[in-house]
């Protein structure tokens, strides 16, 4: 009982990384994914695990799309939304927000519910709490029976105005609601994100409801089938704050699921920067059609509750922030109408694939790096896929003709311009968020990642790179990192002025219990570590700024002027300015609630005595030009082994390119480490 | 002439990545300036409604970039702005700013409070220029509303009018203008942190230009600026040569307001040239100012005319800058409602009701000269629920409160391919604009809010139909007498459909007495609302594209089934015949034919 497994369910593979406790040894592999049926591909990868048999497993931790995928595909359920009278178009209505000026052909994505499924009550909350309506519970029963009546609703979502200050009618509705419609699921908002604009908070609500039925469905089933494949482990799976949630725990409050996968990577990041001793990290996962994008601050994840599933379609519990766009290695490359190359976002995915594949006609990002000489074709997946060269040079030749160049120049012009999308995302992350990239490190993982680390690091201006063990199964790594999590916020609004010390002490105590009882309740008992936040801003505004409190700040005997003056301090650093005088207002609070569990002790690398030996030299594009550059195998590399670029690093799932100008270090657990040599 | 050719492709694809890069560099540091304004003002229609832009120009004041910037604030404006600034401030030095909101001098109207910065790196030299464009939530207007519709001139309007008055240099504030805000600004702790939040805005989008100078040098961006600026013109080319040439007239009229009885006609001339990639709109056979303040600004009246083109042409990759704008002449005349203003005729109103009242027959007319393309109306603003609030708030010991509101605009145009956007609010903010939260709104100001819903039977039908009007009504807490001042035109001349679609509802304004009863409220009016009385607002809906008797059968059911259209509706207007099967509502195919047949006749 000493095997933990980190199980990530991706459109192409599902990729599996165990470690034994025992002997601290990890071990990785893929399975090809069974879309129609993802457990299929669970349970076939699985029994490939050759190091243990399943009684060994201790633990099993799994990223799922379940969630994300039912949404986008809109396979959820039908789902009856229930309001506050006068508002039941809030729902279409939105918040406006169109995502282009001028495309006619745009439609925004419609909400969860249909119209003919929303139904109002005679009730009202005003905004401080009050109730103006009392809820009517004769008419809640009556759209019960209406409900009952109507055999295509699945499940209910409630979300009436103010229930964030006052959930009594939200509370009864639900109670009501049960006793009449014994089976259905249903979802209020007060329990699912208790915070206000009651846009936001209702299409948070309809997701969770939207999803329960599948979601429910499918922790179900797998859990029966892993039963009878004969894993009895403890099965839990990734929530998008990167903790982890039991099975059942999951089909409650499915929610939680909409950004599973991903967070696997940013985990595994900030592990890995703790290892490192690097304090700031910015992540890329790059993959065969997107690229995710994350920071790691101060050793730490950041969250957002401002995550949109599609245009205008939010949903606010926290999630770790991660943005993804459409740039991949099968992004492909065309000319627009005003002549100019263009990358993506169109990729031609895993079929028919990049040209070099050996389907596909159009050229892609990997075409062009094939060309370029940075992927080897005859050792591409540690050489289990033989590339067409050949192709790839004629796909990407169509490009080249019309743009009057040759196929170099223009293989080299669709990287820098995939780049240039990526480093896109990297700027709204960093720039936009108010840091300094020259502050951090770019840690690529993902297939197609560490192709792009050294020319990203020079166009974004970063100055360290970093590639990680495992980058092509760096996500499942992470879940073997993971750590129960759960996280309260409620909004309750206090300012400066008239500060009541008690009753936001009192807040903060009431989601520090509900928290731990969550983390209980799912058996997680090891010690519990507990995050205070505040979200603040100045009286007036609109947006917030988080801050990160500690038990004391609120306790009766601290001074109060203390957080007032970290808050300006804040605004200062991030918008450059403050206004020292001005009414702060408290609008959120915060509660992070992790279950400290043992980590995994990562493997050291025997240390180097000599210089490494290339095991191969080949002709590589660059910026500058094309270099004769040594080829190394990342299996034969130890700690303490530097190299200088231009040269090529080469394992089985990913290939690092270090630019002219560029070192690569091997640390002590095998991280690739790149810098930038001065002069 | 940048007419599209094999060498040029060859430039542009070896600029084409650097192009690329500093592209998006650019429209990173104008989104950062957005990002820095939204998140820290102050008042409701910045922070919550987002009326506001955020650009970069060339030293030669050529817009370059605008991310997300709402059209009507930018298109052409900025640029004679910054021609104002250079002209009364020939030597421009690092750390000046300018306020400048003279609608007779680029702005759009004088609640758009612009700041404007010259971005001087450090050998003394201008480079570009960063402004950010703010609507206010007061002005100084001798009313508590930043639309004064029946201002008979700019004395009437009562705006504090600053023509590129230097609010700081060496990044010091200008106390004397400082104060001259505070002391004829409604609430002026409200405009002092929005000034903050906009100042933060454009200093930091001097900053980030300054070190992308430093990083790339002064040469490349200037280089890059004409490269950017071909490439947008070669884009604009290869999109109007996708339309047939041709020339045609359209009207349109602004409802009949304070001052303008009769309403104002607006006749709009167009011309294709598809063969020299030019289109021309001429507005210069329209009246005289008016003693209104709907009178349109340069800005806005050029603008207002390039909206309407930029939605007709059906290709949004086109980027809207200087380069692409070379392709279009808008001709204007001195002294015309929908010309050059002439002082001291106000233009409070300039950048809504009659602006688009020009963008609509010019995006109706490229359907008229090329079906397949332009669009239909959108839905005329602003109702009451679009209106500014006033009055003094008993939960905070009666302070004053005023605020622009955005609780109910829909009115989205049908078009050759898709029905209307919802909630675009009206066709100059390209429904970039956003519709405020009850929950927030009840909370900033004592206000209480007893309906929001969509209104069946509203859209303008249409193959592609418009979006449905939005009814709202609302009115003050115990305590409070609230002051609601509208301009709502749309209440007599609906938004027109295009290529046969019919047009929206009209747009409709009622008080709810104590006793419930309604009564109906002029166009443009302020109602004073004691607790317990509501007004009651219909915004527009947006007209359709296309015959509704070509609509798909399935999309009519569908509008039924979601309660959109009434059954009445989908067989009278649209020619679908629905039958109920026993579970649900299907399309009787035969009956529709027939029915649709007739129709046509």
């Amino acid at each position: 009982m000493s095997h933990a497994l980190g199980i990530d369910v991706g459109g192409t593979f599902t990729d599996f990384v165990a470690y034994d406790r025992v002997n601290k040894k990890v071990e990785v592999w893929k399975e090809l994914s069974t879309p129609t049926d993802p457990v299929v591909g669970i349970i076939g990868g699985l029994g490939r695990y050759k190091s243990s048999d399943a009684a060994a497993v201790e633990h099993i931790r799994l990223g799922t799309t379940v969630a994300t995928n039912a949404i986008l595909e809109r396979k959820g359920a039908t789902v009856a939304y229930v309001t506050t009278k006068g508002f039941k178009d809030v729902i279409f209505v939105q918040r406006g927000n169109r995502k282009y000026h001028y495309d006619a052909s745009w439609v925004k994505p419609n909400p969860l519910a249909k119209r003919r499924h929303c139904f109002e009550l005679d009730e009202r909350i005003d905004a401080y709490g009050n109730v103006l309506k009392a809820l009517d519970e004769a008419e809640v029963r009556a759209l019960g029976e209406q409900l009952k009546a109507m055999p295509e609703i699945q499940a209910v979502a409630v979300c009436t105005l103010f229930s964030y200050l006052n959930p009594a009618h939200e509370l009864r509705i639900k109670e009501i609601l049960t006793e009449v419609l014994p089976d259905l699921p249903i979802s209020i908002s007060y329990e699912v994100l208790p915070k206000w604009k009651e846009y936001e908070r209702a299409s948070t609500v309809l997701a969770d409801a939207y999803l329960k039925p599948v979601v429910s469905r499918q922790m179900g089933s797998m859990r029966k089938r892993l039963d009878e494949a004969g894993f009895q482990a403890p099965t839990v799976v990734i929530k998008s704050n990167g903790g982890e949630m039991t099975l059942d725990a999951a089909a409650e409050a499915p929610v939680n699921l909409v950004v599973s996968g991903p967070t696997g990577g940013v985990i595994a990041s900030r592990h890995m920067a703790k290892l490192t001793g690097i304090d700031h990290l910015v992540t890329l996962d790059m993959g065969g059609t997107s690229t995710d994008v994350s920071v790691i601050l101060d050793g730490q994840e950041r969250f957002t509750t401002a995550f949109e599933i599609e245009w205008g379609v939010p949903i606010q519990i926290p999630i770790i922030d991660i943005r993804t766009i459409g740039a991949g290695g099968g992004s492909i490359a065309w000319i627009d109408k005003g002549g100019m190359l263009r990358v993506g976002p169109q990729s031609a995915g895993a079929n028919p694939g990049p040209a070099c594949y050996g389907k596909g006609e159009l050229p892609t990002v990997t075409d062009a790096n094939v060309l370029l000489g940075r992927i080897d074709p005859d050792n591409f997946l540690g050489g289990r896929m033989r590339l067409d060269v050949e192709r790839a040079r004629k796909a990407v030749a169509s490009v080249a003709e019309a743009l009057g160049q040759d196929v170099d120049e223009t293989a080299l012009a669709i990287v820098r311009i995939a780049n240039n999308n990526m480093v896109g995302a990297l700027r709204s992350v960093l720039i936009e968020g108010g840091l300094d990239p020259r502050d951090f490190t770019l840690s690529t993982f993902g297939g197609a990642g560490p192709l792009h680390v050294g020319e990203l690091m020079v166009e974004m201006g970063i100055p360290k790179g970093i590639v990680p063990n495992h980058p092509g199964q760096f996500s499942a790594y992470g879940f073997i990192l993971t750590q129960a999590r759960v996280d309260r916020q409620r909004t309750a609004q206090l300012t400066s002025n008239r500060f009541d010390k008690a009753r936001a002490a009192a807040i903060m105590q009431s989601l520090v219990d509900e928290a731990k009882a969550q983390l209980t309740d799912q058996g997680f008992t090891d010690e519990i570590k507990l995050i205070r936040a505040l979200e603040m801003r100045y009286l007036g505004q609109n947006y917030e700024l988080e801050l990160t409190v500690d038990e004391s700040t609120l306790s009766p005997e601290a001074d109060i002027e203390q957080l007032w003056e970290a808050f300006h301090a804040a605004h200062k650093a991030r918008f450059g300015f403050n206004t020292r005088g001005d009414i702060i207002e408290i609008v959120n609070f915060a509660v992070t609630a992790i279950s400290d569990s043992a980590v995994p002790e990562i493997p050291k690398l025997e240390k180097a005595t000599g210089a490494p030996e290339p095991v191969g030299r080949r002709s590589v594009g660059y910026a500058q030009g094309r270099f004769e550059v040594d080829v190394h195998d990342r299996d034969r590399l130890l700690a303490g082994h530097v190299l200088e670029g231009p040269v090529i690093v080469e394992e089985a799932a990913s290939v690092t390119v270090v630019c002219p100008g560029q070192r690569l270090t091997v640390d002590d657990y095998g991280h690739l480490l790149i810098d930038t040599i001065q002069g | 002439m940048a007419v599209t050719n094999v060498d040029q492709r060859a430039g542009w694809a070896r600029e084409g990545v650097r192009m690329a890069i500093i592209s998006n560099r650019m429209e990173s540091i104008a989104r950062k300036m957005q990002n820095t304004l939204f998140r820290t003002a102050r008042s409701g229609v910045l922070n919550t409604a987002h009326d506001f832009s955020c650009v970069v120009l060339t030293a030669d004041c050529e817009l370059l970039a605008s991310a997300e910037s709402l059209p009507i604030h930018t298109l052409i404006g900025p640029d004679i702005m910054c021609r104002t600034v250079k002209k009364y401030h020939p030597e421009l030095q690092a750390g000046d700013c300018f306020l400048h909101n003279s609608p007779y001098e680029g702005d759009s109207h004088a609640a758009d409070h612009c700041l404007i910065v010259p971005v001087v790196d450090e050998g003394g030299t201008l480079r570009f220029f960063v402004l950010a464009k703010a609507h206010q939530a007061d002005c100084g207007n001798s009313r508590p509303t930043t639309y004064m519709g029946h201002a008979r001139d700019v004395y009437e309007e009562g705006a504090l009018i600053f023509s590129a008055a230097k609010i700081q240099s060496g990044y010091q504030d200008n106390q004397d203008l400082i104060r001259m805000c505070r002391a004829r600004i409604r609430v002026p702790e409200q405009w002092w942190g929005d000034y903050l939040a906009t100042l933060g805005a454009v200093r930091i989008g001097e900053r980030e230009l300054l070190q992308l100078g430093q990083e790339v040098g002064w040469e490349t961006l200037e280089q890059y600026a004409t490269g950017w600026f071909d490439y947008s013109e070669a884009k604009m080319v290869e999109a109007i040569r996708r339309l047939p040439s041709g020339k045609v007239t359209v009207h349109s009229a602004h409802d009949p307001f304070p001052g303008v009885p009769d309403g104002i006609p607006v006749k709009v001339d167009m011309t294709i040239d598809a063969e020299n990639a030019k289109i021309t709109v001429d507005l210069t056979d329209n009246i005289d100012c008016q003693p209104c303040g709907l009178n349109l600004s340069e800005g806005c009246a050029r603008t207002a005319a390039m909206v309407g083109i930029y939605n007709g042409i059906l290709d949004h990759s086109v980027p809207a800058n200087a380069g692409s704008f070379r392709r279009v002449d808008v001709l204007l005349r001195e002294n015309c409602v929908v010309g050059i203003p002439r002082h001291p005729h106000s233009c409070s109103v300039a950048t809504t009701n009659l602006a688009d009242r020009v963008s609509n027959p010019v995006q109706r007319a490229i359907a008229e000269i090329a079906p397949g393309f332009g669009m239909a109306d959108t839905g005329p603003i602003m109702p009451p629920a679009m209106g500014v609030i006033s009055g003094k708030d008993p939960r905070h010991g009666d302070a004053p409160f005023v605020n622009q509101i955005f609780l109910g605009a829909t009115g989205g145009a049908g078009t050759p391919v898709t029905d209307g956007f919802l909630s675009i609010i009206h066709v100059g903010n390209a429904g970039l604009c956003r519709q405020d939260s009850i929950e927030v709104d009840e909370l900033h100001h004592p206000l209480f809010v007893r309906r929001r819903s969509l209104m069946a039977d509203t859209e303008g039908a249409g193959t592609f139909r418009g979006a449905p009007s939005v009814y709202a009504e609302f009115g003050p807490i115990e305590g409070c007498t609230m002051e609601v001042l509208y301009t709502a035109d749309g209440t007599v001349n609906p938004a027109e459909g295009a290529q046969g679609g019919g047009p929206g509802a009209l747009s409709r304004a009622f008080k709810r007495e104590l006793d419930g009863t309604l009564t109906g409220l002029p166009a443009c009016h302020g109602v004073k609302l004691a607790p317990g009385e509501y007004v009651v607002s219909h915004s527009s809906g947006g007209g359709g594209y296309g015959s509704p008797l070509h609509r798909d059968p399935a999309r009519v059911l569908h509008d039924v089934l979601e309660g959109w259209v009434s059954r009445e509706r989908a067989s009278d207007v649209y020619g679908v015949v629905l039958v109920e099967d026993g579970i649900t509502l299907t399309v009787d195919e035969a009956a529709t034919a027939r029915l649709r047949a007739g129709l046509a006749n």
